[in-house]
This record gives structure tokens, C-alpha cells and sequence, in this order.
């Protein structure tokens, strides 16, 4: 038995070194520095100010103003993931050919690098030579749209560009979800002469809550961490209005080079995000004691 | 279309019920072919820029068709040119890179998810925490590892990008791991066992060829996470350590905007990830991709 243990532990070993050594460190590190006032100059040694750094970032209009951003961008392309998801997996389900096909392509988006997804939708939302405005004007006749130097149109075309790369990944998600609903139950349903409406709002939908809660979740923290395609599509602008937060924090960083505001910045989001991880682990076993 | 139509003038009025049976049919594929459209209609942009000549780009309004193709943009980013880096260094960066990483994430994953899934060391709390560490986005991370990597020498290195690779993506490899080992059946280990095996040589005969197929399902995703990652790549290394994805904002600051030849390097930076997309739908279908929730 002893020997059991000590093999098990030394297989896992290598793996808990590494996320201490680059998940633990970092994380005390960041807290540490975050107490910090660092000089521009890197050869002046950091001063401990306590929570100098925590009290400027909540009177810092711009930091205020990214959190709300992402809060708008957050809602806004989550509704329409959840919706747009739930809509493509109901289809979805419903053919008996070609998914395999079909999925394989619609996860395309999915698979590709939000920093390429940030360039084609920039190019695409080009005012004079992306794609977009030439539709609007060769089909319906309307006018070029100044899409990412304007508000709001700079924020749809972000919030356009996250729908488009996790859309299909929520539907594959909650497809997942709904070929675990028992075939008899649904089959049951239509016998007694249910109409499709009252099936998918007592049925399916219930059944549904804990997928939709998970991929929700994993949405939430993809949107926190958005970073690439507001830094191509917009780069922020106009002006600071599409800030993000990962925008402002790269900024604060590495344009600013205040690193101990930034720290403080990285541990407000981890603690922000650690909240929305204990959720999703509560969810989760709060499904499994179900099952 | 006509003999449709004729078909239907010569019947009866379809009952409801066929009507019904039709109208089934066909709205799912009209909402799926929507959202291909949607989904796909970038990629066939990307494509399009990159074979388009660089006196067609800057048209007004932009031809939505193909018109003259021509090598120009493919060649400029594949030999290099006046305004920009051949890609070619970059991509073998990358793949230098992924690989490596990948292959130690797994070997590290692999060996982790067998200690939690059979042996249950550290309880619930060890399997959840090593779980949770996916939730910790680089870029909150970001700012603490430039001051680690500044200190350790490890700034715009292989080693540090390898390693920081292969430790974030080890918890996806535990995670989609961790499924494939608790439905392994447990009875041909016992067996070897018996016949005196020791734990380390029953791991590796008898337990991983089982768990081969969830093997190729990480390698896959661990690849692409790599192969697309950004923020760490550029903040941590960057110069003389360049991968992919740091290359392509950097035509876009060039002098000129390179249209066409941004377009030609995100094509080829995308080829593996259509490439895995068709592998990748057959695992996350099945509904495993919830360690937790199947």
C-alpha cells in the first residue's frame, strides 16, 4: 500500500512543481508587487506603499472605464452566444446527416488564433476596403459605415468578432448537453401530445440548465481576459472607449510601465475570475450529487 | 424545381402532417447553413486577400468575388521583401515551440491524471486545484512572470516559452485525461499485478496504450493553444524569440499596411488549426469535454 502512494505521488510530482513554481510564485509574486509603487526606471528599486496602488486604481477614471466596457462587452456577446448557441445546437440535433461534417466546420472559429481572428475581423470592418461595407453598399445601397473609429460601432464589431469565434464552440457544448436528454423522455412527450414549445420550456430546457451554466461560465472568463482582437480590431479606440480590461492592464504594464498598478490590476481579475472558478466547481458537484 | 411544382399541383393538398415533416426538414439545415455562412465567411476572406493583387486590395468597394489571383502576397511573406521578415523562420519558431511544449505537457499531464484518476492521492482538493489552474487566464498572470523571467535570465528564450507553455497547458491535459482514466477498465492492471509487474512497467504496458486515443485528443488541443497564444509570446519573448502570432501585428506596423501579405501569413498561420478543428469535433461531441459533467 505504502508503495502504491509513493509511486502515485512521485507521478504527479513533476506536474505540482511546475504549477507551483509558474502558478504559485507568480500569483504570491503579483500580490507582493502589488503593494509596490515601481519607478519608470528599472534601476530604482521598488517602494512598498501599501494600498497606495488599490486606492489609485479605484480613482483612475480609465480603470473604471475598462471594467465597464468589458461589462458591456460581456453581456451584450453573451446573450447572444447563449441564444445564438442554443438556436445552432437545437438545429443541430434535429439533423441526422452530415453533423460530423458541419461541426468540423463550424468550429473553424474556434480553432483559430484570436490574434488572426482580430486581423480578419479588422480587415473585414475596413471602412474602405473590408468586406463589410462593400455588402452594405453593393446589396442594400447603404452609405460606408466608419465601423472601428466610431462608437458604437467600434464596440459592435468587437462584440461581433467574440460571437463569431465561441459561438459555435457553445453550440457544440450545449449539443453535447442535449444528446445526454434520454431519447423515451422526449419520445414520451410527443405521444402525450406535448406541443414543441411546452417540451423545450419543462424538458429540454431544464435539463439543459447545468451545460448552459458551465459554458456560460467559460464564456465569462474568455471575455475577461479578452485582449487581442480589441487590441486589432479597435486598438482601443476611439479614444479610450473600447478599452477593455486586458487592454488596460497591458497598457498600464508594459505602456506605462507601472507595474505595481498593474499587479494590483492582475490580482483584482484573479480574484474577480477565482470567484466566477468556485462557482463553476460548485455547479458542477452540485450536478454530480444529483446524478 | 419544376417537377417539384408540377409534383405538387398534380397531388392532393399536402396533409399537415408531411407539411410539418418538411418544414422539420429543412429549417435546421437553413439555420445551420446561416451560421456557416457567418462562420466561414472570414476564412474565405482571408483567402481571398492573400491571392488578390496588391492593386485590386485597395479598391473601392472591395470586389466580393475573386478577380485576378496572383502569388505576389504568398511570395513576399514566404521569401521575405524590403517591408517585411520571411515567415518562414517564425512558423518553424512556432512549431519548434508547440511541439516541444506539448509533448512535456503531456508526459507531465498524463502521468499526473493516472496519479489522481487511480491512485486518488491529495483527495478532491488536489485534483480541483490543479483543475482550477485553467482558470488563471496568462494574462493576469503576465506582469509577475516578466518580473520572474527579468530576474532568471529568462526573457525571449526557447526554455522560457517552452516551459510556461508546457506548465499552463498542463491542467487541459489532466483534465481531459482524467475521463479517459476512470473509464479505463482497472482489471488488466490488477492482472499485471498478479503477475508481478512493478507499478511504473504496468503504467507504461498496460495502462497508456489504453489510454492512447485521449492522448492524441490533448496532443491536440495542447497544440493549438501554443500555436495560438499571443500574450506571452510577445510580452516574454518576442525579439530574438519570435513566434507566429507575434509576426503578424508586426506587418500591420510597418509602413505601409500590408493588406495582402497579412492576409498570406494568417492564412498559413491557420492551416493547423482548420486542420485539428475536424478532430477536435469528434471529442468535444461526444459531450467529454466536461471532465465534471458527463
Amino acid at each position: 500500500m505504502r508503495g502504491q502512494t509513493k509511486f502515485a505521488w512521485s507521478m504527479a510530482a513533476p506536474s505540482i512543481i511546475a504549477l507551483i513554481a509558474l502558478g504559485i510564485v507568480p500569483l504570491v509574486w503579483m500580490v507582493w508587487t502589488a503593494f509596490q509603487a515601481f519607478s519608470p526606471n528599472p534601476t530604482l528599486p521598488p517602494q512598498f506603499i501599501g494600498l497606495g496602488n488599490f486606492e489609485s486604481l479605484t480613482s483612475d477614471p480609465q480603470f473604471l472605464g475598462s471594467l465597464k466596457i468589458t461589462a458591456i462587452v460581456l453581456v451584450a456577446a453573451l446573450f447572444l452566444q447563449l441564444v445564438l448557441g442554443f438556436i445552432l445546437a437545437l438545429a443541430l440535433y434535429a439533423i441526422e446527416r452530415g453533423r460530423a461534417l458541419v461541426v468540423s466546420l463550424l468550429l473553424i472559429p474556434t480553432a483559430i488564433a484570436p490574434i488572426v481572428a482580430g486581423i480578419v475581423w479588422w480587415m473585414l470592418f475596413n471602412a474602405r476596403f473590408g468586406a463589410i461595407n462593400s455588402i452594405l453598399l453593393q446589396w442594400f445601397g447603404v452609405d460606408p459605415v466608419n465601423w472601428t473609429i466610431e462608437m458604437p460601432t467600434a464596440l459592435i464589431a468587437i462584440v461581433v468578432a467574440v460571437v463569431w469565434q465561441w459561438t459555435p464552440f457553445v453550440a457544440i457544448i450545449l449539443l453535447g448537453g442535449l444528446t445526454t436528454i434520454p431519447r423515451d423522455v422526449l419520445d414520451a412527450a410527443k405521444i402525450d401530445g406535448a406541443p414543441a414549445r411546452r417540451v423545450l420550456r419543462y424538458i429540454i430546457l431544464p435539463m439543459m440548465r447545468p451545460f448552459f451554466l458551465v459554458v456560460g461560465l467559460l464564456m465569462i472568463i474568455e471575455i475577461v481576459r479578452l485582449y487581442e482582437l480589441p487590441f486589432f480590431i479597435t486598438q482601443g479606440g476611439p479614444g479610450n472607449e473600447t478599452v477593455v480590461a486586458g487592454v488596460y492592464l497591458f497598457k498600464l504594464a508594459f505602456s506605462f510601465f507601472d507595474l505595481g498598478r498593474a499587479s494590483m490590476m492582475s490580482v483584482f481579475l484573479v480574484i474577480s475570475l477565482s470567484i466566477v472558478a468556485a462557482l463553476y466547481m460548485r455547479l458542477v458537484a452540485d450536478k454530480k450529487s444529483a446524478a | 424545381m419544376s417537377a417539384q411544382q408540377t409534383s405538387l399541383v398534380g397531388m392532393k393538398r399536402p396533409s399537415r402532417r408531411a407539411l410539418r415533416n418538411r418544414i422539420k426538414k429543412t429549417v435546421p439545415w437553413m439555420i445551420i447553413s446561416a451560421f456557416l455562412v457567418f462562420a466561414l465567411f472570414p476564412v474565405y476572406w482571408i483567402i481571398l486577400i492573400a491571392f488578390r493583387p496588391r492593386g485590386d486590395i485597395f479598391q473601392y468597394p472591395a470586389a466580393l468575388l475573386p478577380t485576378n489571383m496572383s502569388l505576389d502576397n504568398i511570395r513576399y511573406v514566404w521569401f521575405g521583401s524590403e517591408t517585411n521578415d520571411p515567415v518562414i523562420g517564425f512558423l518553424g519558431t512556432s512549431l519548434v515551440i508547440s511541439v516541444t511544449a506539448s509533448v512535456i505537457a503531456i508526459a507531465f499531464g498524463v502521468c499526473c491524471a493516472y496519479a489522481l484518476g487511480r491512485f486518488r492521492i491529495g483527495g478532491n482538493f488536489l485534483s480541483v486545484w490543479i483543475l482550477s489552474q485553467r482558470f488563471l487566464p496568462p494574462i493576469a498572470l503576465v506582469v509577475p512572470l516578466y518580473l520572474m523571467f527579468r530576474e532568471l535570465g529568462l526573457l525571449d528564450t526557447y526554455l522560457g516559452l517552452i516551459i510556461l507553455y508546457a506548465t499552463f497547458t498542463i491542467p487541459i491535459v489532466v483534465w481531459l485525461m482524467l475521463g479517459y482514466v476512470e473509464s479505463a477498465p482497472r482489471e488488466l492492471e490488477e492482472a499485471a499485478y498478479v503477475d508481478g509487474a512493478g507499478y511504473w512497467t504496468t503504467f507504461v504496458r498496460v495502462a497508456l496504450p489504453v489510454l492512447k486515443p485521449g492522448l492524441s485528443v490533448a496532443a491536440v488541443f495542447t497544440f493549438i493553444f501554443i500555436w495560438n497564444e499571443y500574450v506571452l509570446a510577445y510580452q516574454l519573448a518576442g525579439d530574438d524569440v519570435a513566434t507566429i502570432t507575434v509576426y503578424l501585428p508586426r506587418l500591420r506596423s510597418a509602413i505601409a499596411e500590408l493588406y495582402g501579405e497579412i492576409a498570406a501569413a494568417s492564412l498559413l498561420s491557420v492551416l493547423p488549426a482548420i486542420l485539428f478543428a475536424g478532430m477536435m469535433q469528434r471529442f468535444l461531441v461526444r459531450g467529454l469535454a466536461f471532465g465534471g459533467l458527463k
